[in-house]
């Protein structure tokens, strides 16, 4: 059978993925600690002849830096180069982020907006510590005063995966390392660590100049796929019409 | 005039074919590395036709000059033009400027190459395709090797991406994926350095495609006009001659 209309259909659907990462990145440009995602696409296997279309979705996860923004809320961190958060969850599963928005909850521990509890290495309760005197250094490093002393309350660990690539988004920010991967922290290798800025919050990476031209050439793509289909079309109308 | 019908028919399966082949390059239009194919047609070798007015035995043999049943499609041909460099800024994307094409090893251990040069890093750190294939490094010495990065895409073992290049009218196989086979082991390894950071992109002319699409349902229309004619007058043959 005549194929050239499902390769029409897999540019179609080859742009629309593209579309989707672009208007994901566009929505996200005021988010956080967000990573941007690059679709790229590839050519099919070949059929008889010529190749059958096109595909697309293969991801590369974007962990370029994004600019630090001063926030001055005290448990607002941002990361400088490498690294990620850890949170575990209500059930005790643990992923990593790179948004550094967490605030006191009421048991005197440090959690996400979602109520995760960021891994921190405890050496003493946070609620003893008057809030107002706690600082946290550029190796996560918290301290705070206690009577005119300074004591090292504890200190919030970086992780990273051997392979960032291999990490599986699972949304809101939200990264698992693969399956078996080797995850090294900032406490055994510090060198392989970005440092912690206190009081600022790491936006975005969405390049918006980028993903709106990127945006036009999804677009013109897609209708230029379906001029293809139209003209298929019409020839199957008139292999239809031949005999009248 | 049923021979006639028989040449229509071959016209048309070509130009379905071509219909394929169009669609196929606009589809592949954002496809790094892809190189748009072209479909030429030839006339079929022609045959001489004779007739016997009275019968082979009466041996009034008359020539009635050569005859051609139609056209094929003579190959299916790659355009190996440069596509257009797109800064990625991405430390895993490369480009080549010359007319050189990347080493992958499939995972049969065939040798592929390909002018895609949108790589990732795979779990143990190697530069592979976006399909997993290892790209082949070529050390100081001139033995080859894996390419091993660090986590900002920068080379660790000293090797260099393989360039490999065909001389001019090299036979190369198309298998999908934006790859190509060597069948005639013709590729000679040459000295010259891949651009970091950048995408060759698809070379397709879209201009040319969307001409070409017209063409190919204006010259359907014309032959199925043609076999409609061929029709009539068949049916004139059959339904209207010897009618009193």
């Amino acid at each position: 059978m005549f194929s050239a209309l499902g390769i029409g259909r897999s540019g179609l659907h080859a742009n629309q993925y593209k579309l989707d990462s672009v208007a994901d990145e566009i929505a996200n440009v005021g988010t956080d600690g967000y990573k941007k995602s690059n679709v790229s696409f590839q050519e099919l296997l070949p059929g008889e002849d010529v190749t059958l279309g096109t595909k697309a979705g293969i991801k590369k996860l974007d962990f370029s830096q994004g600019v630090p923004r001063e926030t001055g809320y005290r448990w607002d961190f941002a990361i400088e180069g490498d690294g990620f958060f850890s949170l575990v969850n209500a059930d005790g599963d643990a992923f990593f982020t790179r948004d550094g928005a967490f605030q006191l909850s009421q048991e005197g521990t440090l959690v996400d907006y979602a109520g995760n509890a960021l891994v921190v290495e405890y050496n003493q309760d946070l609620e003893e510590i008057p809030v107002d005197t706690m600082q946290v250094n550029a190796e996560g490093g918290i301290s705070g005063v206690v009577d005119g002393e300074v004591v090292q309350v504890g200190r919030i660990p970086l992780f990273m995966p051997e392979n960032p690539q291999q990490m599986i988004h699972i949304g809101e920010g939200k990264f698992l390392p693969a399956a078996g991967d080797q995850v090294f922290n900032s406490v055994d290798n510090p060198e392989m660590f970005g440092s912690i800025n206190q009081g600022f919050l790491e936006s975005s990476n969405s390049d918006l100049t980028r993903a709106m031209t990127e945006m036009i050439t999804a677009q013109r793509a897609y209708s230029l796929n379906s001029q293809a289909i139209r003209s298929t079309d019409d020839i199957m109308r008139m292999i239809n019409e031949m005999k009248r | 005039m049923i021979r006639s019908i028989n040449t229509l028919n071959r016209n048309m399966n070509i130009l379905q074919k071509k219909q394929e082949n169009t669609s196929n390059n606009i589809a592949n239009t954002n496809t790094p590395g892809y190189k748009y194919q072209e479909i030429v047609q030839s006339t079929m070798e022609n045959h001489t036709m004779v007739n016997y007015t009275e019968g082979r035995q009466a041996s009034s043999r008359r020539e009635l000059g050569n005859w051609v049943f139609g056209n094929e499609i003579d190959q299916v041909y790659t355009n190996t033009d440069q596509g257009q460099f797109v800064e990625t800024g991405d430390p895993l994307d490369y480009a080549i400027p010359d007319r050189s094409y990347f080493s992958v090893d499939l995972a049969g251990g065939e040798r592929a190459y390909t002018r895609n040069g949108n790589f990732a890093l795979d779990a143990d750190n190697r530069l592979v395709t976006m399909e997993g294939h290892q790209v082949v490094g070529t050390l100081a010495d001139g033995t080859e090797s894996e390419i091993l990065l660090d986590q900002n895409g920068n080379i660790q073992n000293g090797a260099r991406l393989q360039l490999v290049q065909f001389p001019e009218g090299a036979e190369l196989e198309r298998i999908g994926d934006t790859l190509f086979t060597d069948p005639a082991g013709v590729g000679q390894v040459v000295d010259g350095e891949a651009v970091k950071g950048f995408l060759e992109m698809s070379n397709v002319i879209v201009a040319d495609e969307m001409v070409r699409l017209i063409q190919i349902a204006r010259e359907f229309e014309a032959n199925q006009k043609a076999l409609q004619t061929s029709d009539e007058t068949l049916s004139k043959a059959v339904n209207d001659i010897g009618r009193v």
